[in-house]
């Protein structure tokens, strides 16, 4: 990861996780299949809507579960590492959707549609209806971080606390930026208020 | 706020998410993690030919593309200690790696021009390869069958391109490099590249012959010259050159041998489309191509002669201001002639596979690769069974110093995927020493 450079026998932060040199999680591996086998569908889920790609989606979150074994004897509050695979996560999406962002070209172009990654696009099963494309139309446009907001809060249904862990901003902030969203969407959609 | 609102949100989140089915979701494999990113005081670069139509990184643009700017669209960076050294094993391989049977054992890299024998299974540095002459730096590496041959292209100090060949020992280490015979090729405009420039070139497997091309990089845009490829037989030195015509917007990239005289070749082609079958010349278009030319045949034009694999187009992105491509990016034929193992992008580049593709028409036989790991899975060098090309991590890091991938080795007979221990990495936003490799 970049910055959590070698600061030996000083704690290090890093996004929500506070790390420290010692020998805890000896058996780590364990633990965080555990986590996998309870959080990985809702996370592939989460990246899959966010990302548009399947494969980029599933590589997100095993990136992100072994970034947190790889940390796991760093990682002084176990109860942390739920946050931090949530906050690797949309890290990875952030990454995946800038650079499918940048292949795609701004939304309206000729054959925008046409190259959206096939979880966005109409010939998803799951877009069937106009108003679904609507929505993901919309999702597209709004800023990355309203985006995120609102899938935290109303698809893995997350409290602001979590979501504002997750985003690794204040609650307040979580709040705001998930009504802020809201109401963008909601004018994006033509809805009245 | 509107309820109304948040429920459609929730009800297109569900729908899209709910295709990824309990079942769906693989194992964790805690085994394949990423290496972690060890801090390095300095990191260089490595480009390769063949890789600077990859529009995944937005550097991908047609500007640069004319101007030959070899830092095009993607760059690697590989981690070096700060004096320019070559590549050492991976920090993250905790000893050698198990290659299977048949592997070639050596590989030699260039880093900025500077040549090096190392251990294919544990990224060793075995020897560094004087340059042959003063000033000479390398800008293509080939190999033939064996491990033992190779071949170093570059600008020496006199304007014009060279060619030496190198022998390994048993144990690896360089023998004396012999300048090969042939025609001169001297640059109208000979550009001082520490090594960014790339000089595709390609010797058969008995070492017999030579094959280089000359294009857009070392010829510029002017479409003043044809792109060439020169076919020389080592014995006498005699050549033979086929042409495409002017079109500064031709690239050749890659080059590799098989029996019979076959030659494959990959690139760009400017003003060009495909008509029954066969590429044709049309202004405007650009096509990109994997193509075989039959060198044992007469002839003088490198489209007439060749036979077409697969074939994509190069465009314009949305925004204008890069350019995408569909089609084959990177490629070697086997030795047998049969089969071609490519790169193609699909999806307007979005999409990227490593395949094993029929020779004869481009049928895909076998996918090696799918998914962001094969975002840069880049074909470089064939020896039998074994395919050595680049295999990027499982997504792409956000930092610009991040870890891109390394070197792999696939083997085409079973899909057997190996990582070598030689990092890469990858910026989109500091270009740095380019590397080149070959087994």
């Amino acid at each position: 990861m970049d910055g959590d450079h070698d600061t030996r026998g000083c704690a290090v932060a890093i996004g929500p996780v506070v790390l420290i040199d010692s020998q805890s999680g000896a058996d780590s591996a364990a633990t965080v299949s555990a986590l996998y086998a309870e959080h990985a569908l809702g996370l592939t889920r989460l990246a899959l809507i966010m990302t548009g790609d399947r494969h980029a989606a599933e590589d997100i979150v095993q990136d992100a579960f072994c970034g947190l074994h790889r940390r796991w004897d760093k990682l002084r509050d176990p109860a942390k590492a739920l946050p931090y695979v949530r906050s690797a996560v949309l890290n990875g999406c952030r990454t995946e959707f800038r650079r499918s962002k940048a292949a795609l070209g701004p939304p309206g172009g000729d054959d925008y549609e046409a190259r959206l990654p096939p979880a966005w696009s109409a010939e998803s099963a799951a877009l069937a209806s106009e108003e679904r494309r609507e929505v993901v139309r919309a999702l597209l446009k709004l800023p990355n971080r309203q985006r995120e907001a609102l899938l935290l809060r109303y698809f893995l249904e997350l409290s602001e606390a979590d979501t504002a862990s997750a985003m690794r901003v204040s609650r307040g902030t979580a709040k705001s930026t998930v009504a802020r969203g809201l109401i963008a969407l909601r004018v994006l959609l033509g809805e009245s208020s | 706020m509107s309820g109304r609102t948040e429920e459609r949100l929730r009800e297109t989140a569900a729908a899209i998410g709910e295709t990824v089915r309990p079942h769906d979701i693989p194992a964790l494999r805690l085994n394949q993690s990423h290496r972690q990113f060890a801090p390095s005081p300095s990191q260089y670069a490595r480009w390769r030919g063949g890789r600077w139509l990859i529009p995944l990184v937005a550097a991908a643009s047609v500007a640069a593309l004319v101007t030959g700017v070899v830092v095009v669209g993607q760059v690697l960076h590989i981690r070096l200690s700060p004096s320019h050294q070559h590549p050492g094993p991976s920090s993250a391989a905790s000893g050698p790696v198990q290659l299977p049977y048949g592997t070639p054992k050596f590989m030699v890299t260039s880093l900025g021009g500077r040549g090096a024998v190392s251990a294919t299974a544990t990224g060793q540095l075995i020897a560094r390869i004087p340059p042959p002459v003063n000033g000479f730096v390398i800008e293509g590496i080939a190999a033939s069958q064996g491990d033992r041959m190779f071949v170093l292209a570059g600008q020496g100090p006199h304007d014009a391109v060279e060619f030496f060949r190198v022998l390994l020992g048993a144990n690896g280490k360089p023998g004396h490099a012999a300048r090969l015979p042939g025609p001169s090729v001297r640059l109208h405009a000979p550009i001082s590249s520490d090594g960014r420039i790339f000089i595709p070139v390609a010797i058969s497997a008995d070492g017999d012959y030579l094959a280089y091309a000359i294009s857009r990089q070392l010829l510029g845009d002017a479409a003043s010259r044809p792109a060439t490829i020169t076919v020389v037989r080592l014995a006498d030195g005699a050549s033979h050159t086929w042409k495409l015509w002017p079109a500064g917007r031709t690239q050749i990239s890659e080059l590799s041998w098989a029996k019979g005289g076959q030659l494959s070749w990959i690139g760009v082609i400017g003003d060009a489309t495909v008509a029954n079958g066969s590429v044709a010349r049309h202004r405007g278009d650009e096509l990109s191509v994997a193509m075989v030319l039959g060198t044992a045949l007469p002839g003088r034009s490198l489209t007439v002669d060749s036979r077409l694999v697969s074939y994509g187009w190069l465009s314009e992105s949305a925004t204008g201001k890069s350019s995408v491509l569909d089609g084959p990016v990177a490629g070697v034929i086997a030795r047998d002639g049969e089969t071609v193992a490519a790169q193609i992008l699909t999806r307007h580049g979005t999409r990227s596979k490593l395949v094993v593709m029929s020779a004869a028409d481009g049928q895909i036989i076998r996918v090696l690769l799918d998914g962001p790991r094969s975002s840069r899975a880049d074909p470089a060098s064939i020896d039998g069974d074994s395919l050595l090309f680049t295999l990027s991590q499982r997504h792409v890091h956000p930092s610009p110093r991040y870890v891109c991938g390394h070197l792999a080795l696939a083997k085409l007979s079973s899909a057997n995927i190996v990582p070598l221990p030689f990092e890469i990495y990858c910026s989109t936003t500091w270009p740095g020493l380019p590397f080149l490799y070959a087994w």
